[in-house]
C-alpha cells in the first residue's frame, strides 16, 4: 500500500502540477510586491515619509520603542509622547494620510485605544488615531472599556446577521468570557504579519484553482496518470488503488498548501518581516475574545485554511471520478469553487459553514455557541471538514465500486 | 490553406461545441435580464407592488421625447409622495449626481434654472480637483468645450440601451475567456491522443498548418465574438425594446458627468470595437502561451492564472498598475465605464490621447508582438527538427 501511495504521489507531481504551483508562487510575489510598494507610506523615525517597501522597514524601526505591555505607565507615556510627536502633527495637516496607505508607528498603539471608543464602527484613518479619551486615566477603565467594546461588537454582530439570537445565559457566558481577557496586552510591531493574513485571504481561493487543475486527473480516464483499464483490471486495481489516489491525493494538497503558505511567509517576512508573534491578539483582532497570541491566531488560520483546501480537494476528485474526463472535471472543480465562493457573499453567520470561509480570519477569532459553551470557530471548522471529508470519502468509494472505463 | 482552416475549424468548434457555446451565452444573457428585471420590481407591503412590467410600460408611455429643462424639472419638482416608476427614479439619480445628493423636491428655482452649468462646474471640479493626474489648462479646456457641447439632454425612454451598455462589463470578458477557452485546443496537443508525429510528417503538416491554425484561432474568435455580442443584444433587448438609440448617453446616472458626446448606440457600438481589441489580445496570449507550453492543460493554467491576477489588480484599484499596465490588457480593456467617465489621458509626444485611443493602440501594437512571436517561435521548433 506504501508503494502504491508514492507511486500515486509521484504520478501527481506532473508538468500541470509543477506549472501551476510555479504560477501560484509568481502571481503571489509579483502582487504583492507590485501593490504594497505602490499603496504604501510610512513616517519613520525621523518623521520622514518613507515609500515603497522600504516603508515596512522604516516603520518597524520606527516601532521599536513602542513596544512593550500596555499597562497604565505605556498608556501615560503614550498620551504623552503622541501628543507632542511631529508625527501627531502632521496628520493634523495631511487628514487623509492615514485612510490611503499611509503608516506612522502609532497606528498599532493608537488603534487598539480607539476601538475602546468606536467599537464597531472602528475603522483606520486619521479620525481614529487620537488619545483624547476620559478612560485612558486608569489601565483598569481602559480595558474595561475594551471589553465593553468587545460586547457592544458581538451583539451587534448576532443581531443583525446572527442565525439564532443569543440568550440571556448566553450572553452572560459571553461577558464571563471577556471578563476574563489577559490583560494588560502586549504591543508590537506586527504590520507584515497583518500583510501576512491579508494577502492570504484575499489568494486563498485562487489555491483551490490549483487543486482543481492538479486533481482533476486523479480518476479520470482520459488522462495520463487517470485510470485506465490495466489499473481497474489489476489485482489491487478497485479497491487498494482507489485508496491510493485518494490518499496521494490529499498528500498533495498538503505538500501544496505548506508550498503556497510559505512562499506567502517568505515573501511577507522579506517585506514586513515576520515580527510580532507575540503580541495580544485584540491589538490586532480587536473583538476577539480568546487569549491567544497573534502567532497562535496565524497558525489557526492556516490550520483552517488547510483543513478547507482538503474538503475542496475531496470535492475535485469527487467531480474526477463522476465525469471521468479531465479536463471537464477541472471546469467543473472551477465551477464549484466559484459557486462556494458566491455562497459567501452574505452578511449572514451561515457562510461559516462554507470550506472557502475555513481560512479566513474568523478562524482566530470568531465562535459559536453550544448551549452557553463557546465554541472557537476554528474547532467547528475542524470537526465539519472531517465531515465533509467523511461523506466525500464515502461517496467515492461507492461510486468507485461502479467505475467502468465504458 | 482554406481547406486546413477548415478542417481546424470543424476539430475545435464542432457542431456540439458550437452549441455548447450559444447555450452558455443565451442562459448568461437571460439569467442577466433576469436578475435585472426583477430590480425593476417594486416592492410594497403585501408583495410586489409595482411588477417589472409595468414599470418599464410606465417609463416607455410617460417619457416620450422628453428633455431636461426648466419646465420638466418644476413638474417633477410638484410631485408629491415617493419616486416609484424608473424614469421618475432615474430622474432622482440624475439630480442627486448634479447636486451633491439633493433630492429633486428640495431644488430652488436657481438650481432649477442652473441645472446644465452645474454639470459643467462639477466636471470642471472634478478635472481640476483630480488626484491622480494633473491637467493642463489646455486640457482642461479642451474637455470642457466636450462637455459644453451637451446643452440638452433627452431623457426618453432607454432602458434597454442603458441596461445593456452597463452590463457590458461583465458580458464582454466572459465572452473572452470562453472563446479562448474554446481555442485552447488549436496548438494545444492533447497528450492521451497524440497523433503530433503523424499530421506534422504530411506535406501541408508544418508551415502551412502552423499558419492555418493562426489564422483559423483569428476568424473562429472573431466570428464567435460576433455571434456572442449579437446573442447577449438580442436577449437582453427583447424585454425593454430599442427605443432610445439615439439619446445621449448623458441621460444614464452613470455617464451624466461623461465628456462624450454620443449615443447609446454610439456608446454600444464603441464597447463592441474596443472589446474586439481586447479579443485581439487575448487570442495572441492564448496561441503564444500554447506553442510554448505545447499541452492544453499547462496552457489552461497560464490562461487561467494570467486572468486571475488581472482579477486581482482589478479588485485593488491601483491607479498606477492600470495606468501603465491593466489599461492594456483584456479585463480593465473591457471595463468599459471608466472610459467614459474617468476621464483618464496619456500624453504622447507632446499631445494628449484619450484612455480609449491609446488602449486600443497599444493593446493592438502588443497582439501584434505576441503574434509575431509565436509565429517566430513555432519557425524556430520547425529549424530545429522539434516536429
Amino acid at each position: 500500500m506504501k508503494d502504491l501511495i508514492k507511486l500515486e504521489y509521484k504520478k501527481l507531481w506532473n508538468g500541470v502540477s509543477i506549472v501551476s504551483i510555479a504560477a501560484l508562487s509568481i502571481l503571489t510575489i509579483l502582487f504583492s510586491v507590485v501593490t504594497l510598494n505602490i499603496q504604501q507610506r510610512a513616517l519613520n523615525k525621523n518623521g520622514d515619509i518613507v515609500t515603497g517597501l522600504s516603508a515596512f522597514r522604516a516603520l518597524k524601526e520606527a516601532s521599536e520603542d513602542l513596544e512593550g505591555v500596555m499597562n497604565g505607565e505605556y498608556i501615560q507615556n503614550l498620551i504623552d509622547e503622541y501628543n507632542s510627536s511631529p508625527e501627531k502633527k502632521f496628520l493634523d495637516n495631511n487628514r487623509g494620510f492615514l485612510g490611503t496607505g499611509g503608516m506612522t508607528k502609532y497606528i498599532i498603539p493608537n488603534y487598539v485605544i480607539n476601538y475602546a471608543y468606536y467599537s464597531l464602527y472602528m475603522s483606520n484613518g486619521n479620525d481614529m488615531i487620537g488619545l483624547d479619551y476620559e478612560f485612558l486615566n486608569s489601565e483598569e477603565s481602559f480595558y474595561q472599556k475594551f471589553k465593553d467594546a468587545i460586547i457592544e461588537q458581538q451583539l451587534y454582530v448576532n443581531k443583525e446577521n446572527g442565525v439564532y439570537q443569543y440568550s440571556q445565559s448566553q450572553i452572560e457566558a459571553l461577558q464571563n468570557k471577556v471578563d476574563h481577557l489577559k490583560t494588560p496586552f502586549k504591543v508590537a510591531y506586527h504590520t507584515g504579519l497583518a500583510n501576512l493574513n491579508s494577502y492570504f485571504g484575499m489568494e486563498y481561493s485562487v489555491f483551490f484553482i490549483i487543486l482543481a487543475f492538479c486533481l482533476a486527473s486523479v480518476y479520470a480516464k482520459d488522462s495520463m496518470n487517470g485510470i485506465d483499464e490495466l489499473a481497474l483490471s489489476s489485482k489491487h486495481g478497485r479497491k487498494k488503488d482507489m485508496k491510493a489516489r485518494w490518499i496521494a491525493g490529499n498528500l498533495f494538497t498538503l505538500t501544496a498548501y505548506l508550498i503556497y503558505v510559505g512562499v506567502l511567509m517568505v515573501v511577507h517576512g522579506v517585506i514586513g518581516s515576520l515580527h510580532g508573534l507575540g503580541a495580544s491578539a485584540q491589538t490586532f483582532w480587536f473583538d476577539c475574545i480568546f487569549n491567544i497570541s497573534i502567532g497562535t491566531g496565524l497558525l489557526l488560520i492556516f490550520f483552517g485554511g488547510l483543513a478547507g483546501a482538503l474538503v475542496i480537494a475531496n470535492i475535485v476528485m469527487l467531480l474526477s471520478m463522476k465525469i471521468k474526463n479531465s479536463k471537464a472535471a477541472v471546469v467543473a472543480g472551477i465551477a464549484a469553487v466559484l459557486l462556494l465562493r458566491k455562497g459567501t457573499d452574505t452578511y449572514s453567520q451561515i457562510k461559516l459553514l462554507n470550506p472557502i470561509r475555513f481560512g479566513g480570519s474568523e478562524s482566530a477569532y470568531n465562535f459559536l455557541f453550544v448551549g452557553t459553551a463557546i465554541i472557537p470557530y476554528f474547532v467547528v471548522v475542524l470537526i465539519l471538514s472531517i465531515v465533509y471529508v467523511a461523506v466525500l470519502w464515502l461517496i467515492m468509494r461507492l461510486s468507485y465500486k461502479k467505475y467502468y472505463i465504458n | 490553406m482554406l481547406e486546413i482552416i477548415k478542417i481546424e475549424r470543424k476539430r475545435i468548434l464542432s457542431i456540439r461545441v458550437f452549441l455548447v457555446f450559444l447555450a452558455i451565452v443565451a442562459l448568461f444573457s437571460a439569467y442577466s435580464v433576469y436578475s435585472i428585471l426583477r430590480s425593476y420590481e417594486v416592492p410594497g407591503v403585501a408583495g410586489i407592488a409595482v411588477t417589472w412590467h409595468e414599470n418599464l410600460s410606465h417609463a416607455k408611455a410617460d417619457r416620450q421625447k422628453t428633455q431636461i429643462d426648466k419646465e420638466f424639472l418644476n413638474l417633477m419638482r410638484q410631485h408629491e409622495g415617493e419616486f416609484t416608476y424608473v424614469d421618475e427614479r432615474n430622474l432622482v439619480g440624475l439630480v442627486a449626481a448634479n447636486y451633491g445628493g439633493k433630492s429633486v423636491q428640495d431644488l430652488s428655482d436657481e438650481d432649477i434654472s442652473n441645472f446644465y452649468p452645474r454639470r459643467l462646474s462639477n466636471i470642471r471640479a472634478m478635472l481640476e480637483e483630480s488626484q491622480v493626474i494633473h491637467y493642463t489648462q489646455e486640457e482642461i479646456e479642451q474637455f470642457m468645450q466636450n462637455a459644453g457641447q451637451i446643452s440638452e439632454i433627452q431623457f426618453g425612454y432607454a432602458e434597454g440601451w442603458k441596461v445593456l451598455n452597463d452590463g457590458m462589463n461583465v458580458f464582454v470578458p466572459v465572452l473572452l475567456i470562453l472563446i479562448s477557452v474554446l481555442l485552447l485546443p488549436l496548438f494545444g496537443i492533447d497528450s492521451k491522443s497524440n497523433m503530433t508525429e503523424l499530421y506534422r510528417s504530411t506535406k501541408y503538416g508544418k508551415t502551412p498548418l502552423d499558419h492555418a491554425r493562426v489564422l483559423a484561432a483569428y476568424i473562429i474568435g472573431v466570428f464567435l465574438y460576433l455571434l456572442g455580442i449579437f446573442l447577449h443584444f438580442v436577449i437582453k433587448i427583447v424585454p425593454f425594446g430599442l427605443k432610445g438609440w439615439n439619446q445621449c448617453i448623458q441621460s444614464n446616472v452613470n455617464t451624466f458627468f461623461s465628456l462624450y458626446n454620443i449615443t447609446n448606440l454610439q456608446q454600444f457600438s464603441l464597447n463592441v470595437m474596443v472589446g474586439l481589441a481586447a479579443l485581439l489580445f487575448a487570442v495572441s496570449f492564448l496561441l503564444l502561451v500554447t506553442v510554448i507550453m505545447e499541452k492544453i492543460m499547462t496552457s489552461a493554467v497560464i490562461f487561467v492564472f494570467f486572468w486571475i491576477l488581472l482579477l486581482l489588480f482589478e479588485q485593488m484599484y491601483l491607479w498606477p498598475v492600470n495606468h501603465y499596465f491593466a489599461n492594456f490588457m483584456p479585463l480593465r480593456m473591457t471595463s468599459f465605464s471608466h472610459y467614459y467617465v474617468g476621464n483618464e489621458i496619456y500624453r504622447v509626444f507632446g499631445s494628449s490621447l484619450s484612455c480609449m485611443k491609446w488602449s486600443i493602440l497599444v493593446s493592438v501594437l502588443v497582439s501584434g508582438i505576441l503574434l509575431a512571436a509565436t509565429i517566430g517561435w513555432e519557425k524556430v521548433k520547425r529549424k530545429r527538427g522539434l516536429y
